[in-house]
């Protein structure tokens, strides 16, 4: 985590770096402006998981030491199902001068459930799962964040009405976990279902972004933000009514929640003094 | 002016239609069924091969077949077991899919297929009343004997926390006195609901096999 922070840092640094000499070339028409400002933006748009946490794969592999032997699963734990989803918040970014600023966010972010299907046929399979007629899973809850994020923001002039923002911020994620419920027939016979619980934890997190703002008026203003977001949260995972050794089965998740989101910021934009 | 009226309304409506999409998603309930799989492996023929632990040159085989398992006729001309009274025998059960293709020459062993699927298999024991009325099976924990015709204790045990019995190894004690009786075997799959006891999930094969207790066997 503090690798990955470090060098969103260093990123952000060389970022700042090459805006600030364009930024000082082409300026002029701005210095008529006022500082501070305040930038209200309300923010929405897609939100595509990436890494471990977007897998969908039930197991690796499987291995048997002699015929008879319980078969060795490799289930793949990692896997985090998460699918694209959606995020929508409120975002401000207090202008200093004419370059730098702070930003803070308030989000709400949810990911759809990818791979069930993968579930379903694992754990109907064997090795793997429980060797059935057929298995019924469904998604339980959804796998989402509320972030409270604040950090520095610089912004740049492209034209007249064109700015270009970046943006680094830092701070508290409370993360849920999809879990889900899983009903085995067999022979007829329909078992009793289990399921894995919804989890969630708090975490420290992050996002870092672009984003290229339009001015329509002097208080309005519309803006395409691409943001990395990336948090760790480290769930404890319960799963209930759960008898039998067979099947994934996962007591912990602590693989990273990351990916893009691409968005759409209308701003209202004012002067403050 | 109007144009920035239009970009205005535009970027409202993406918006508002990205929060109705995080919305809509919130309330889908998504379910997903891994539909019904043909072709199970049959299970045709339970055999039982019983030897005593004192006298090793004392071992019975008893075999239950039924070739169509869909209703078809059972063989129980070699289903049948001849047991010492006061004895100690290791039975062994041996599962087998004897409607093999004609192509095959052996027989295809379905124990070690039980065997890996052991965390949620049992198999269980007991008098089938309805011929021997006095016939009693028992199968109880290890330590105890009861007064029983046949006490069956299972030797195997699975990979669950806290281990559970299996039943494809078995001491079987026989009682006192002469007595005869049918023993039923059931396999129970038992998927995620295995929890020691026979009841729950569903029946894989149900077999029987009469057993005669004699003190002087032939």
């Amino acid at each position: 985590m503090r690798k990955q922070l470090s060098k969103i840092y260093l990123l952000s640094a060389a970022i700042c770096f090459v805006a600030t000499s364009r930024g000082f070339a082409q300026e002029p028409d701005k210095k008529t402006r006022d500082y501070p400002r305040l930038m209200i933006g309300v923010t929405g748009g897609v939100s595509i998981p990436m890494g471990k946490f977007a897998q969908t794969i039930y197991s690796n592999d499987a291995t048997t030491s002699s015929a008879g032997a319980v078969p060795t699963v490799n289930y793949n734990t990692g896997s985090g199902f998460a699918g694209t989803g959606g995020n929508g918040g409120i975002t401000a970014t207090y202008l200093i001068n004419k370059h730098w600023g702070i930003a803070e966010l308030f989000s709400y972010q949810q990911f759809s459930f990818a791979g069930g299907q993968n579930m379903a046929y694992g754990m109907q399979a064997f090795p793997g799962g429980f060797d059935v007629d057929s298995v019924t899973f469904q998604v339980r809850g959804n796998s989402h964040t509320f972030n409270i994020l604040i950090g520095p923001a610089y912004t740049m002039s492209l034209a007249k009405k064109l700015d270009l923002d970046f943006r680094l911020l830092v701070g508290f994620v409370n993360a849920n976990l999809a879990g889900n419920n899983i009903t085995l027939t067999d022979g007829g016979v329909t078992d009793p279902t289990f399921y894995q619980a919804v989890s969630w934890a708090n975490s420290f997190g992050g996002q870092l972004g672009a984003a290229v703002r339009y001015s329509i008026s002097d208080h309005i203003g519309v803006a395409l933000n691409a943001d990395f977001f990336y948090s760790k949260p480290d769930f404890e995972v319960n799963n209930i009514n759960r008898n039998n050794a067979a099947g994934r089965e996962i007591f912990s998740y602590n693989e990273p929640i990351e990916g893009i989101n691409a968005n759409l910021t209308l701003y209202y934009m004012l002067q403050l003094h | 002016m109007k144009r920035n009226k239009s970009v205005i309304a535009v970027s409202a409506i993406i918006i508002a239609g990205s929060y109705m999409m995080l919305w809509s998603s919130c309330n889908k309930k998504a379910e997903y069924t891994a539909p019904i799989v043909p072709g199970n492996e049959p299970i045709t023929t339970l055999r039982l091969i019983a030897q005593n632990i004192n006298e090793p040159s004392d071992i019975d085989t008893g075999i239950w077949t039924q070739l169509n398992t869909n209703g078809g006729p059972i063989d129980f001309s070699k289903a049948h077991l001849t047991l010492k009274t006061n004895a100690s025998y290791r039975m062994y059960v041996d599962l087998l899919d004897l409607d093999f293709p004609v192509s095959t020459d052996t027989p295809y062993f379905v124990t070690p297929l039980i065997e890996a699927r052991k965390n949620f298999h049992l198999l269980c024991f007991q008098a089938d009343a309805s011929f021997f009325g006095n016939f009693a099976v028992e199968t109880p924990a290890w330590g105890p004997t009861t007064a029983a015709a046949l006490n069956i204790y299972r030797e195997d045990s699975d990979a669950n926390t806290p281990p559970l019995a299996v039943g494809l190894i078995d001491s079987v004690v026989t009682g006192s006195d002469s007595s005869s009786g049918i023993l039923d075997i059931t396999l129970h799959h038992q998927p995620n609901v295995k929890n020691g006891t026979c009841p729950p999930g569903s029946i894989d094969i149900e077999a029987t096999d009469t057993i005669y207790i004699s003190p002087n066997k032939r």
